[in-house]
């Protein structure tokens, strides 16, 4: 036994010798992209049942059927169905918040960010599922208080991006700029303050929006915007109506 | 299956040799070893393939047939690595309903040996990173990310050798620069550091003093910008001992791998999988063992 031991470390140790002396010569590489697709050949079964039970529960919330939309909505600039759609319910959205939570305000301005638009709604049926696809992220809704020039300065922003979802603003863009600039239907003024409501990422100085973070009051409503969304959208059922957001030349 | 595969040989040293044109299956002994790296990034929790009326993507993608193509792969080649370069989290209602955890069961159960992290593992803040972690059984490595003053200090390891058939395959991760792009609550006291001495540091570490024979940069950069935002293209042209960057965070769609030249002109792949696990980017190392060591070895054994 002892020997069988002694020779085994004898083989290992010499194993371990040879094997640092090992070397190895990279001698050439063959490279490829495989598409995922149903070629690719079926799912793996034990995958499968691992997810099984999850699935159960999200299917049973994502089918729900929250309201029907009259055309599909997609995004686009400098308006869209979709991003018009956005920024209009998260103004109204915005007021409803702030009203349950006593604050003494009205928001002027609504924001949502381009690139957290995340997919189009359907035609059709609009289910919870999609507004998952559509805001999969955790942002939360954020009231900001803005001087006129810092507005300004955002909506300049918006102008230079080709425009974007904004809700209760109309404005010319002319080359990086916003001319014409109303807010509630009234010239923008540079003396006053404005309400904008938004998510906690751009609130924050996110996608460069760097003017945001110099705001005069900063209010995080604990609401996530999704819930806001689906709120709205109950309510849109709730009262017998369609989704049907239209064009209104906000942003030229 | 639209399959093309590119063969090329590594150093014009070797050009002589003519291997580097055929297949390394017909040299199916022990000369030769392949280490296959097959890679994904940016999954977004698509645990499933899309849905069927998904106008782009139906029925594609998903790391349910990402596991079983990695299952087929293994079979053909033991020595496989399954990698993925960050953006697990977020993408569908999975993470929304259960945060981090199915989606690290899953690559645990697919067999993922490495993967690094994006900026959306931020999107819970540092707490939904540290509360699913225990489920991931594969090393979530991060180089350039320096933790100590948070929740998550110790958890991502900054580099991982792994030994196939006894090639020494190295891997360091970086990521991208959190500020602007994640939530200041989100990453906390995470202090980002700049990704390209970290990966000259941790490069130069696992080649000369580790004798890693393969090394990889799981990479959450981005492929390349027009600004002069650092990129794995910088990446590629500023590293001297890297052989292969998977990236990420771009959702790039890459007919084939990019073969790039690196600080000292020789190659280096540059590769992305796209997003969603639509892709699956499949590289095949061949390497040659050194006759000394062949003869050594077999004179003992045999």
């Amino acid at each position: 036994m002892r020997q069988t031991i002694s020779y085994l470390l004898l083989i290992t140790c010499l194993l371990f010798t040879f094997s640092c002396k090992t070397q190895f010569v990279q001698k050439s590489y063959e490279i490829e992209n495989v598409s995922v697709s149903e070629e690719v050949g079926t799912m793996d079964s034990t995958i499968v049942q691992l997810y099984a039970p999850y699935k159960n529960i999200l299917e049973k919330d994502m089918n729900r059927v929250l309201a029907i939309s009259e055309n599909e909505l997609v995004k686009d600039k400098p308006e869209s169905l979709l991003t018009n759609f956005l920024a209009d319910l998260l103004l109204e959205q915005g007021a409803v918040v702030a009203n349950d939570q006593q604050l003494d305000l009205t928001p002027d301005v609504s924001f949502f960010n381009y690139g957290g638009i995340r997919s189009a709604l359907p035609k059709g049926e609009i289910t919870v599922g999609n507004i998952f696809e559509l805001m999969p992220f955790e942002n939360e809704m954020v009231l900001l208080e803005l001087k006129g020039d810092k507005m300004q300065a955002f909506l300049d922003y918006i102008a230079d991006h080709g425009g974007g979802s904004v809700g209760g603003v109309e404005m010319i863009i002319s080359g990086d700029k916003a001319t014409d600039v109303k807010i509630g239907g009234q010239k923008i003024d540079f003396n006053k303050t404005y309400w904008l409501v938004t998510n906690d990422y751009v609130a924050a100085g996110g996608d460069g929006l760097e003017m945001l973070a110099e705001n005069e009051q900063f209010i995080n409503s604990g609401e996530k915007i999704r819930d806001a969304i689906i709120e709205y959208l109950e309510g849109v059922t709730n009262n017998n109506q369609h989704v049907d957001p239209k064009l209104d030349g906000r942003i030229k | 299956m639209d399959r093309r595969r590119f063969i090329r040989n590594v150093a014009a040293g070797t050009a002589g040799i003519t291997i580097g044109a055929v297949p390394y299956e017909l040299f199916a002994h022990e000369d030769f070893t392949t280490i296959s790296i097959l890679h994904t990034n940016d999954i977004h929790c698509h645990i499933e393939p899309f849905s069927g009326t998904n106008e782009r993507y139906a029925n594609k993608g998903g790391l349910a047939r990402i596991a079983k193509l990695a299952t087929l792969e293994r079979q053909k080649n033991p020595n496989t690595l399954l990698l993925d370069a960050g953006d697990m989290f977020q993408g569908t209602p999975y993470f929304n309903y259960f945060k981090g955890e199915l989606m690290l069961k899953v690559m645990s159960e697919a067999g993922y040996d490495a993967s690094t992290i994006g900026n959306h593992e931020f999107d819970n803040g540092l707490q939904g990173i540290k509360d699913p972690l225990p489920n991931a059984e594969f090393p979530i490595i991060s180089s350039n990310y320096d933790f100590s003053d948070t929740i998550l200090s110790g958890s991502f390891p900054e580099y991982k050798i792994f030994k196939r058939d006894g090639v020494k395959i190295g891997i360091y991760g970086v990521g991208i620069e959190l500020e602007n792009l994640v939530g200041k609550k989100n990453y906390g006291a995470t202090v980002y550091n700049d990704p390209l001495l970290v990966a000259q540091r941790m490069e130069s570490f696992l080649k000369n003093d580790k004798k890693c024979d393969l090394v990889i940069c799981l990479s959450h950069l981005g492929l390349r910008y027009r600004d002069n935002k650092v990129s794995d293209m910088d990446l590629a042209s500023e590293t001297s001992f890297t052989d292969l960057i998977i990236g990420g965070h771009t959702h790039s769609y890459l007919e084939k791998p990019l073969e790039e030249k690196n600080k000292l002109g020789q190659p280096v792949i540059v590769n992305q999988a796209w997003w969603g696990g639509l892709v699956v980017g499949k590289v095949d190392f061949v390497f040659e063992k050194s006759k000394r060591n062949k003869k050594a070895v077999y004179s003992d054994l045999l």
